[in-house]
């Protein structure tokens, strides 16, 4: 398995009736990824874009086989839709959606701790193999087949890193977004060791941003563990400073969370840190030489 | 016992917000209310945002004296003076006509401050003793937590970090549960009958929490009065955003006082957008790049006058109500837009950009910067106007020409 994905992914969409369900559930066939079926739950029995509709993920497992679901559902059902897909024991899960509250989703990371199933999201981009596999919502054609393993918080940023990357004649590895939410399914540390044992990814370009401390804890992770080149931005440097409520958020975040903070821990833990969001492909390259 | 009167030590301590929208933040007037239906109390009192309103509040609430509260949606609030106690009704009659007339500045607000819509009128409560307490999620850990302090009042902050064993922290997987209440009441020093009040007091609070999609619950500081009663002297609430849709009836405690002109049209049309301070208009799509365009206009010396994030499946309605909120910030002198289509089509941000710019006569010298997803559509459609726009496909080139318009160059 490369990471994450490999041409053997047998990829399903939960939602794929929806408009954008079915509109990336086009896109990534076309791309060449295995969408072997897809689940809305009252439309069993229909087909659409010539793979068969199922009306629970179960069902859908049993006849397809498929070990990644990539889900499209509206927010007031999408944590529904992924407890459904962990019971189902679907290997990787990747959540589009935007705007699970934070309540639900607490209740599917206490169902994933004892899973069989990794989540990505939500409220992300996807995962993408280039040339191999898309299950997400990136325009595939920025991606190319090489060298440098892609994790970021963000999704339209994560596409100015790829864009970047490509056009210096690097390639991508794996891109993944983990998600903008506050309590994504898998996080920076999760997913580092992933991109340090494939042979395929030469360096890891980290792109982080303001809030929370993932970025902390990635690069406590780099100093101890990394075995590659960690190449890493921060956005948020400038991000107005604000009226905050409480103090609650004070008393756990102490010392992490700003731009700078960030910044300062990846760089004492050996990752090149990329100062302007142009340079993300050209400092890649340099660190690589 | 303390002294009879209260005046809170306010928390000055400044931090950078996260600029994804998700939470509500509510008066403190709304979260006793709120906390009043779990069977919390709090000190008599009464919302009011005018003269009428307060004689007949002072009257409903047989008043010998009160405290007046300024409600507004940061802290800081008693050093800014804008809390009073009122030693009769005249003086507070006073008081509220200089309170209600004006804007407050304090450490947690911009520079210009944030206008004062309404009052709280609350009675003098005694207090023998200060507890803090919240509930939140630490996003980090993915948990959600309850935090004490037999400290409540002073600065919680510095308590955290100077006497951490002060300050205890749960992680909260089951309810409350025995073991949890013997810690708390240990901390507190409390006996008897007041554990059963508190006992029932943080059950409330937890279920509060929940039932309300809260993603804050602070009480600073909670009381314990000379006669053995528990009461909320202040509260802090937070609410998800993205749960909004579970409680309709919280539509009615948005304040749009408490928001730019901007802000409050960008809330109406479902966009994410935070007014600054400088002279360039932004338009970009997803939370992250947005962040990263501002960082990069002002490495160039540039300032931006907006954080504008339109999101991915914005219809091309929604994107040209973007643009009409950014130009009608009279501070913009150069527009950018900044877009990398993913479920974004770069066409439709093209259409809503021309079709805006035909109904405006003065549009400003505007910097367009496209890729991904329909670009060459995109760049079709403004060729094809008579919009005046200049089309970089490099962002760095772009983002230069923007600042330098911004400039007068």
């Amino acid at each position: 398995m490369a990471v994450l994905l490999n041409q053997e992914s047998r990829v399903i969409v939960q939602g794929i009736t929806g408009k954008s369900g079915l509109f990336h559930a086009d896109l990534s066939l076309k791309y060449g990824t295995k969408i072997v079926g897809g689940v809305t739950p009252g439309k069993g029995g229909q087909s659409v874009l010539g793979v068969p509709v199922f009306d629970t993920v179960r069902e859908a497992k049993s006849a397809t086989l498929c070990n990644v679901s990539l889900i499209f559902v509206p927010p007031p059902f999408a944590a529904d839709a992924i407890l459904e897909a962990i019971d189902a024991e679907i290997e990787l899960i990747v959540c589009i959606t935007e705007g699970i509250p934070q309540q639900d989703m607490l209740g599917v990371i206490r169902n994933l701790e004892r899973s069989k199933s990794r989540l990505i999201g939500p409220n992300c981009p996807g995962v993408i193999v280039p040339e191999v596999c898309r299950v997400g919502i990136m325009p595939g054609y920025i991606h190319k087949r090489g060298s440098v393993g892609v994790l970021s918080r963000s999704g339209t940023l994560t596409y100015e890193a790829v864009w970047q990357t490509t056009k210096v004649g690097l390639g991508q590895s794996a891109c993944i977004g983990i998600g903008g939410d506050p309590m994504p399914g898998s996080t920076f540390v999760d997913l580092l060791p992933l991109f340090d044992r494939d042979p395929e990814t030469k360096a890891i370009l980290l792109i982080g941003e303001i809030g929370g401390g993932a970025e902390e804890l990635a690069a406590e992770w780099i100093k101890k563990n990394s075995t590659k080149p960690v190449v890493a931005f921060v956005a948020g440097l400038l991000a107005p400073a604000g009226k905050r409520m409480g103090h609650a958020g004070a008393i756990i975040s102490r010392g992490k969370g700003t731009a700078l903070e960030k910044i300062a821990a990846l760089k004492d833990a050996g990752a090149v840190i990329v100062e302007s969001p142009t340079a993300l492909g050209k400092t890649v390259k340099e660190v690589l030489k | 016992m303390m002294t009879a009167l209260y005046f809170r030590s306010d928390h000055t301590l400044k931090k950078k917000k996260n600029i994804r929208p998700i939470h509500m933040n509510i008066h403190e007037f709304q979260a006793k209310e709120l906390l009043r239906r779990y069977g919390i109390e709090t000190p008599p009192g009464k919302a009011i945002s005018s003269l009428d309103e307060f004689s007949s509040a002072w009257e409903d609430l047989k008043l010998q004296q009160g405290v007046l509260k300024i409600q507004i949606h940061a802290g800081g609030r008693g050093k800014a003076g804008g809390i009073q106690i009122v030693k009769s009704k005249e003086k507070g009659r006073e008081t509220v006509h200089n309170l209600l007339s004006r804007r407050f500045v304090t450490k947690q607000t911009s520079a210009e401050g944030l206008p004062v819509r309404f009052l709280l009128l609350t009675t003098v409560i005694e207090i023998k003793n200060e507890y803090y307490a919240s509930i939140t999620y630490d996003t980090l850990k993915r948990e959600k937590i309850l935090i004490v302090s037999a400290e409540g009042g002073v600065d919680i902050e510095e308590t955290a970090q100077n006497h951490p064993d002060r300050v205890l922290t749960f992680s909260l997987h089951t309810p409350l549960k025995p073991f949890h209440f013997l810690n708390i009441f240990r901390l507190f020093g409390w006996e008897g009958e007041l554990k059963k009040k508190g006992q029932s007091l943080f059950n409330a609070l937890d279920r509060a929490f929940d039932e309300l999609d809260a993603t804050l619950i602070e009480i600073n500081p909670l009381v314990l009065t000379p006669k053995g009663e528990l009461i909320v002297l202040d509260a802090r609430m937070s609410l998800d955003d993205s749960a909004l849709y579970r409680h309709p009836e919280f539509e009615s405690f948005f304040d749009p006082t408490q928001h730019s002109l901007q802000e409050v049209a960008a809330k109406e049309a479902d966009l994410a957008y935070v007014s600054l301070e400088g002279s360039i208009g932004c338009m970009v799509n997803g939370a992250g790049l947005a962040m990263a365009t501002l960082d990069l206009l002002s490495r160039f010396g540039g300032a931006p006058a907006n954080f504008l994030d339109v999101g991915g499946s914005a219809t091309e309605e929604k994107i040209g109500k973007g643009f009409e909120i950014i130009l009608q910030d009279f501070k913009v002198r150069a527009l950018f837009v900044n877009i990398f289509g993913g479920i974004m089509d770069c066409a439709k941000i093209a259409s809503a950009l021309v079709s805006v710019f035909s109904k405006i006569k003065d549009t400003p010298p505007t910097v367009v910067r496209m890729e991904g997803t329909n670009v060459e559509r995109a760049k079709e459609i403004l060729s094809l106007s008579s919009a005046q726009v200049l089309f970089y496909d490099d962002l760095e080139s772009a983002a230069q020409k923007a600042v330098a318009i911004s400039k007068g160059g």
